[in-house]
């Protein structure tokens, strides 16, 4: 008989996952396992993180290590999750240039925590974010030049042959725009409560301007300011892989470049000019940035933040979570439309 | 905001209840909260979404409608949206605008297989509807709290 489904209160009943994870850890590495305290990051509206230090006794001698428990819940905002895309393209970009976290173990099935999971090492660092930052000019500098150098890494790695080429060999660079644009405008059926004309309107204008690949490149989904770990002037690590795929280099770049994550400057992702995240990601990767892409990726870019906007929405209102970020980020999503609107009049 | 009145209230003496309320360590902060759970149950049943914004947005959608109609008949207003409901209470309002909304997105389907000359103009009458109605909404929306929201997460991510 196999393993039902866990609940979110279950999955964040910390009894219970530390009781599977000593399990789990037995298993995979064939020695009993202590692990301590979990903690729990309250971040995002979807996968579940948890740290803890585990420590066993192998061949090798007495392990400890500090490790990351990542689960995705079944009423996260992209559910049913699969943690298979980004432990896969974590574990093939580790000595890449990437800085990604060392990924250990995985799984899909609920046999282990009753959810999708993976395991990985507890990075050094915190997050910032794009508010409230009093970044110094050198560590804005610094942050910014690292932050376009790993992107250009992620994009010059060749994944044909690795583990990524199963996450979509059928993206070429004629159809990466259309299957994103149809990746999202599916999302955007699913979840919203009612039809919404300007919204209609943009999705018509994407799909009229669904633009040619330079080259197919693994795609982070979400890269930007808050999905980095740095120590003082260091980035030690790339988070949040989940949106991980395969698609258009420029959707990135069109990402990062949304005004959200940069409030008040001109400053992408509040670090780095434009012109020279450009000019460095160029030198970095051999591919030229066209402005063009990059402004239909800010279009879907932005859109996705008001299909993201309505997931939220229908999440509330379904019942399942209570968590009243979800309405109060929704009732913005007005806003994004008029954006939206604004964007697409300055078509370069 | 598309979230149903029984819903919000619903989440938010949840919120109050379950997340907030046993967070908190100062009793008088607690009896605040405990009032504000009090307040919304018993607002609850006495409230309803104002009926002004939404009168107005109803009629900008059937003004459009009959501009429409007027330049492609095929796509006049079916007659069970043509009139605002009696007795106008803001639930009714919602969901006659929200099916006036549907009939516009059904325009802009078929907007493409419109005759030129025909398509320009519908779509000239979609453009102005649907730049107004944004502009309306916006201007119900509060000034956003993100930074304030985010602050006890991102920081705190490892």
């Amino acid at each position: 008989m196999s393993t039902p489904a866990a609940s979110t209160a279950e999955l964040l009943d910390e009894q219970r996952v530390r009781q599977k994870l000593e399990r789990v850890l037995r298993e995979r590495t064939g020695a009993a396992a202590s692990v301590g305290a979990l903690k729990r990051f309250p971040v995002g509206y979807s996968w579940l993180t948890y740290g803890f230090s585990a420590s066993w006794e192998d061949a090798s001698g007495a392990q400890r290590r500090e490790l990351i428990l990542r689960l995705g819940p079944p009423n996260g905002l992209f559910a049913p999750y699969s943690a298979a895309p980004q432990f896969l393209t974590l574990q093939a970009l580790r000595g890449s240039g990437v800085p990604v976290p060392a990924v250990h173990w995985h799984g899909d099935a609920a046999e282990a925590f009753g959810a999708p999971w993976f395991i990985c090492e507890k990075v050094p660092g915190r997050a910032p974010v794009m508010w409230g930052e009093t970044f110094s000019d050198q560590t804005r500098a610094a942050l910014g030049a690292q932050l376009a150098d790993a992107l250009a890494a992620l994009h010059r790695f060749d994944w044909r042959g690795t583990a990524i080429e199963s996450l979509g060999g059928q993206v070429t660079t004629a159809n990466a725009a259309r299957l994103q644009v149809d990746y999202w405008a599916g999302e955007m059926q699913r979840w919203q409560l009612r039809r919404q004309p300007m919204a209609e309107s943009v999705l018509a204008w994407l799909r009229a301007h669904c633009p040619e690949a330079p080259k197919v490149t693994v795609v982070h989904g979400d890269y930007r300011i808050g999905n980095f770990l740095c120590v003082d002037d260091r980035i030690t690590a790339i988070l949040d892989w989940e949106l991980v795929h395969l698609g258009d280099p420029h959707e990135d770049l069109g990402w990062m470049c949304q005004r959200t994550f940069r409030p008040g400057t001109s400053l992408i992702c509040t670090l780095i000019p434009r012109d020279e995240l450009y000019q460095r990601y160029e030198r970095g990767t051999g591919i030229k940035v066209s402005p063009k892409l990059v402004h239909f990726y800010e279009v879907l870019g932005l859109f996705k933040f008001y299909v993201i906007d309505i997931g939220a929405e229908r999440c509330f209102e379904d019942g399942l979570h209570n968590d009243l970020r979800l309405p109060s980020m929704a009732a913005q999503a007005s806003r994004l439309l008029l954006q939206l609107e604004k964007l697409i009049a300055e078509a370069p | 905001m598309n979230n149903t009145l029984d819903r919000l209230f619903a989440g938010l003496v949840a919120s109050l209840q379950g997340e907030i309320i046993p967070r908190l360590d100062d009793e008088f902060a607690r009896g605040q909260a405990y009032a504000a759970v009090d307040l919304l149950n018993n607002l609850r049943p006495r409230l309803d979404w104002a009926v002004g914004p939404l009168a107005e947005q109803v009629a900008a959608q059937l003004a459009a409608a009959q501009r429409i109609a007027a330049v492609a008949p095929e796509h006049a207003l079916p007659q069970e949206l043509e009139a605002v409901p009696q007795a106008a209470t803001g639930e009714a309002l919602r969901r006659h605008r929200d099916a006036l909304d549907e009939h516009l997105c059904k325009v802009l389907d078929r907007l493409a297989q419109a005759p030129a000359g025909q398509r320009e103009a519908l779509q000239a009458v979609l453009t102005q509807y649907m730049k107004e109605q944004v502009r309306r909404e916006v201007s119900l929306a509060a000034k956003p709290l993100f930074g304030e929201i985010a602050g006890n997460t991102g920081a705190d991510k490892k």
